[in-house]
């Protein structure tokens, strides 16, 4: 093939068809229905991404007993205060009303109380009852409804194109659009937009036990880096409790929701002990799951594992109609991999689950970046140093809107600049690379390897020996991944996708473990043997990672709520 | 165990062809496991669509034994061997195994698939949600969760032969919007649930309730919206 890009002009450019990036559609288009809007998804609209793969639910305080107050201590309590207080408040403030736009205006259905009020379900980590769910499935829900509300609407889809690279005016001071690959034809597409959102979702798949979604790679990391955004807190990795054990079958790793924990069921190790009794006597199973993950993982190590190298997840004592009633999405896919989740213990593992970190962003969802917005995984400071369950589908749905609405009210004074078409010719010949090469490695293997490092160095404990490695290895293997080579043909080539996929994961890999080895402290999901104390005399910090300078750091701005104000009144009382 | 996989590239190839590959299985491996095995160690240039391996997204639905089937929910321990994959039916063949959804979804937004509030900007401020006994929706509750895998499309043999049918995914997205009780401004739909491809083109055979691989019965839905017709 040539190269040559087909040219595409917009108004808005979404990259991203999950939660944030469609809920980001619809917003714009009802700010101002003329504008012209194209959103980019990875795989088919509204079908990937993770938004999907939300089992557990959204947290919004909607009880009159409830408050977003409430909701702010717990997310910061769980967040261990790295939060930014604005962008957490913005979460709180605003989920109910987007629960309300969920349910009145895009069609979503969510379980009800005997009463027709609807029901909201136990979390970990919170002083109130407020994850609103349907069943144990709610991202389908989600997801299929803001689907079909673009039905409604005109705009484009892109379907299944990979966002390749931002790429900035001539004079380089803004964002002006993006090299898109479409993969049904191979052919790229250079897009010029008055307003880029990056909503592509973060995707840590680059551990042996992950949760997204497979196309998952950490793209907008990547892209966002290389354009030249601030990322933050990148050292924040959060592994869920609960990854299912699934033996080679690429489910391993795929969540059993948490709201089995919150309904009551036990982790158990290989003998029989409920083992958070030695980590949290008073939460137990429903501590944040930072805390239930590295307990697990410290059983395991302890040689207290089963055989396959997990721990026991056992909701059988609730009861097996309980079990079947209120989560039958979970008993299906345990069956699947033959475990009875009502009458018997199921295997589970720590797995890597979701990016605290991301792209710096004000509430309008800016960047310092002119013409360049971010939504969802993608951004950081939300969630702190560790991620309620339920934050994260109210992150993506509450920060898409208000990305929706920024870009709409950009589009009014941001004129329409010209993509540098020698920045993109650069982006589209390294993306042609490994397609260009007759010999090479396969990115495969690359990607077990860097798998490796990651879950052995960079996991659920760390410390400065194997973090340095890890940045030996991920450097090494950068090197090796600037030689892959995938078989000729452009149109639906995997294997070409996969050494553009390896290219995100590595990049994303490293400045996790560079964040990682900055932050000589314990805190949230981050956790050093060598530093095993939170130090908020030090480390009440971001670090700040962008190209070309060295990591630095700067002060969490504790303008709503200090450590010590939980002191006086702790967050989540255990239930 | 043999997989046999229908390669295709509408491009160059002029038909479809077989080709077979030996893959070396391990427990609790599903269809889609097989064929990243095959993609990894056997041929690099195999295509497929996946995405969140859990049957949650139906991006993998395909053809497997001359059945409907998610590859990521099928384990290959309840297959029997030699595995035949083959893209869906019905849909044209992009490459391999990926076929064009465009048709699919094109039927899809006949039935005007969207929730129509009384005012639906969603920049506007939202009403309270509606206070919904759950008895009242326990039948709609069950054909709610579509995932718009295509399965039931590609299994319906009136789909094959009528293709102004809009097929069961459409048809039951439409009643469960009909049933819905919350939507205030219902309607209209009818013309295409009566329609020349709506519900009297049902032949009633049923091959949608066995390949939809969330449960749904999309014959039932048909069935009543007819009834609803009927009655009106």
């Amino acid at each position: 093939m040539d190269g040559d890009w087909d040219d595409l002009r917009c108004d808005i450019l979404i990259l991203g068809g999950g939660g944030a990036g469609l809920m980001a559609a619809l917003h714009a288009y009802d700010t101002d229905p003329r504008l012209d809007i194209v959103v980019v998804a990875k795989g088919l609209v509204g079908k990937s991404g993770c938004t999907r793969l939300v089992q557990g639910g959204f947290n919004a305080a909607l009880d009159p007993r409830d408050s977003p107050e409430l909701h702010f201590r717990d997310t910061l309590a769980g967040g261990q205060f790295l939060n930014d207080q604005d962008l957490a408040w913005t979460l709180v403030t605003e989920a109910p009303e987007i629960v309300r736009k969920l349910e009145a205006k895009i069609g979503c259905f969510f379980d009800r109380r005997e009463d027709g009020q609807i029901h909201q379900k136990a979390f970990a980590g919170q002083s109130f009852d407020r994850t609103v769910h349907r069943g144990d499935l709610t991202g389908i829900e989600i997801t299929s409804r803001l689907h079909d509300q673009l039905f409604a609407r005109s705009m484009r889809i892109l379907d299944e194109t990979r966002a390749v690279e931002l790429i900035h005016d001539r004079a380089g001071g803004r964002i002006a659009g993006a090299l898109l690959l479409r993969q049904q034809t191979g052919t790229f597409v250079l897009a010029r937009a008055r307003v880029v959102l990056l909503a592509t979702g973060g995707g840590p798949r680059m551990y042996t036990y992950s949760a997204p979604s497979l196309e998952k790679a950490g793209d907008g990391y990547a892209m966002a880096y290389r354009a030249g955004c601030d990322l933050i807190d990148m050292e924040m990795m959060q592994f869920h409790p609960t990854g299912l054990l699934a033996g080679a079958s690429r489910l391993s790793g795929m969540v059993l929701e948490e709201g089995l924990r919150g309904a009551g069921a036990w982790l158990l190790n290989a003998q029989g002990e409920r083992f958070m009794a030695r980590y949290d006597p008073v939460r137990m199973e429903r501590a944040t799951r930072d805390v239930v993950a590295r307990a697990s993982y410290q059983e395991i190590m302890a040689g207290r594992g089963t055989p396959a190298g997990g721990v026991l997840l056992d909701a059988s004592h609730l009861g097996a109609g309980f079990v079947a009633r209120h989560f039958p999405g979970m008993v299906a896919r345990c069956a699947e991999v033959g475990f009875d989740l009502t009458r018997e213990p199921v295997e589970v593992v720590p797995t890597a689950h979701f990016h605290m970190g991301g792209v710096r962003i004000d509430v309008d969802c800016r960047t310092a970046l002119p013409g360049l917005l971010v939504a969802g995984e993608d951004a950081g400071g939300v969630h702190g140093a560790n991620r309620l369950g339920g934050n994260g589908v109210a992150e993506s749905c509450v920060f898409g809107a208000r990305a929706g609405r920024t870009a709409a009210q950009l589009c009014a004074v941001l004129a329409a600049v010209e993509p540098d078409a020698r920045e993109a010719e650069q982006a589209r010949d390294a993306a042609l690379a490994p397609l260009r090469r007759d010999r090479g490695e396969s990115p495969v293997r690359i990607r077990r390897e860097l798998e490796r490092v990651m879950w052995q160095h960079v996991g659920l404990v760390r410390d400065a020996a194997g973090l340095a490695r890890a940045l030996a290895a991920i450097e090494e293997l950068e090197e090796r991944a600037a030689g892959t080579a995938a078989p000729p043909g452009a149109r639906w080539n995997l294997t070409w996708q996969q050494a553009l996929d390896v290219r995100s994961l590595l990049l994303a890999a490293r400045l996790t473990a560079a964040a990682a080895s900055y932050r000589r402290e314990s805190r949230g999901s981050h956790a050093r043997s060598d530093f095993p104390e939170r130090d908020d005399a030090h480390w009440l910090v971001h670090i700040h990672q962008a190209a070309g300078r060295a990591p630095w750091t700067e002060p969490v701005r504790l303008t709503r709520l200090r450590p010590s104000d939980l002191e006086a009144r702790p967050a989540a009382a255990p239930q | 165990m043999i997989f046999r996989v229908k390669r295709f590239d509408p491009t160059c190839d002029r038909r479809p062809s077989w080709r077979a590959y030996t893959v070396d299985v391990r427990p609790k491996m599903s269809v889609l496991d097989g064929l990243f095995w095959i993609l990894e160690h056997a041929d690099s240039t195999l295509s497929f669509r996946y995405s969140c391996r859990a049957g949650m997204c139906g991006s993998c639905a395909m053809v497997v034994n001359g059945r409907e089937a998610l590859a990521c929910r099928l384990r290959l321990a309840h297959v029997a061997a030699p595995v035949h994959v083959e893209p869906l039916r019905s849909l044209p063949v992009i490459k391999d195994l990926v076929v064009d959804m465009t048709p699919f979804f094109e039927k899809y937004r006949a039935v005007d698939p969207f929730y129509r509030a009384e005012d639906p900007a969603v920049t506007g401020p939202a009403a309270a949600p509606a206070v919904v006994r759950p008895e009242s929706r326990e039948l709609v509750d069950l054909q709610l969760g579509c995932i718009s895998c295509g399965a039931c499309y590609s299994a319906c043999p009136v789909v094959a032969l009528n293709p102004e049918f809009l097929g069961p995914a459409a048809l039951n997205r439409a009643y469960v919007l009909s049933a819905d009780e919350r939507e205030p401004a219902a309607g209209d739909r009818a013309a295409a649930i009566l329609g020349d491809g709506g519900v009297h083109a049902c032949h009633a055979v049923g091959n949608c309730v066995a390949a939809c691989p969330v449960g749904i019965n999309p014959l039932l839905s048909i069935q009543l919206l007819r009834k609803g017709a009927t009655d009106r």
